[in-house]
């Protein structure tokens, strides 16, 4: 241990280096098993209700790829600087993990921003709300979930580089840092399957 | 590369664990920045699949089916370090949940009438 302190550094892997930080990336990852079962059934039950139109605006009239693109493009970026933030984690960087956690943090809003505007389009312009149709509830509970669980990661990793902007990294902080990258990258793959199975499958009939 | 160092590790051996560990991440970089290159051409293909006239419905949603499979697994083995070391355990609790996520979605699409 006195050499790694002398000269200022943490183990290899920091994230798994206490037994504290192996539980939590061993819990965290049974946790996304779990997340990928919920999101399961919403789409399963998408999936059957996708026609269910109740005679109002069809899926083909409602979707836009242009903007689904842009927001697909935002979050998969942020994809990537979440997996850079853990690789500055790795070599002990912290400013440079915080900087790209920031970035992070900045797309996973535009992104959000974007489907604020979308289903407020969708409600006034179309009036395609939960209550119009059987497709219209599976539709907002489905996006909407992935958009709570981007909203919730955005908080999550706002209030982690708040709360440890002035300590650095440590065994401490380094699983919490770690987890909530996995979980970032854990909302992009929703994401992926929502673009083709929603937005794509949608537009295609 | 040892998960622990300890008070025998010589200046020399230290540095030399240095460049090893550079060389790794530079190795590391690369891969995710390809894969990022790739995401984002998958993602294109499935949007064109979908946009052209020419090709047809049943292809196209099988085609951007796989695709998404495929990205789900770049995301999971590259980026989400699932191909690492250590990671026996995670394997297993996350084709569990996909393991019960495809019977959910089996049942949810054929089953509602």
């Amino acid at each position: 241990m006195r050499a790694e302190e002398t000269m200022n550094k943490l183990p290899a892997n920091p994230e798994r280096a206490t037994l504290e930080g192996k539980n939590k990336f061993l819990g965290f990852w049974f946790f996304l098993g779990g997340e990928t079962v919920l999101f399961a059934s919403l789409f399963g039950v998408y999936l059957g209700l996708r026609k269910a139109t109740n005679g109002g605006v069809t899926s083909q009239e409602l979707f836009e790829l242009p903007l689904v693109f842009i927001a697909t493009m935002l979050l998969l970026t942020s994809s990537l600087t979440a997996v850079f933030a853990t690789m500055s984690l790795k070599s002990q960087n912290f400013k440079a993990m915080i900087g790209w956690l920031v970035i992070t943090v900045i797309l996973g809003f535009s992104f959000l921003g974007l489907e604020i505007y979308e289903f407020n389009h969708y409600v006034h312009e179309y009036e395609h709300t939960i209550r119009s149709s059987a497709w219209g509830s599976a539709f907002y509970t489905l996006v909407g979930t992935h958009g709570a669980h981007v909203l919730f990661g955005v908080s999550w990793i706002t209030l982690l580089i708040v709360r440890n902007f002035g300590r650095g990294l440590n065994l401490y902080n380094a699983p919490k840092f770690y987890v909530a990258a996995l979980y970032w990258h854990f909302v992009d793959v929703v994401w992926v399957f929502i673009f083709t199975v929603v937005y794509l499958m949608g537009k295609v009939g | 590369m040892g998960s622990h160092q300890n008070d025998s590790v010589s200046k020399h051996d230290q540095s030399h664990l240095d460049i090893h560990h550079k060389i790794a991440h530079q190795k590391e970089l690369k891969q995710h920045i390809v894969s990022f290159a790739m995401m984002i051409f998958l993602t294109m293909l499935s949007f064109i699949a979908v946009a052209s006239e020419a090709i047809s419905t049943r292809f196209a949603i099988l085609f951007i089916l796989v695709l998404a499979g495929i990205q789900a697994a770049f995301q999971l083995y590259i980026w989400m370090h699932l191909s690492h070391k250590g990671h026996q355990y995670p394997t297993w609790g996350i084709f569990f949940g996909i393991g019960v996520a495809a019977t959910c979605v089996a049942a949810g699409a054929a089953m509602i009438w």
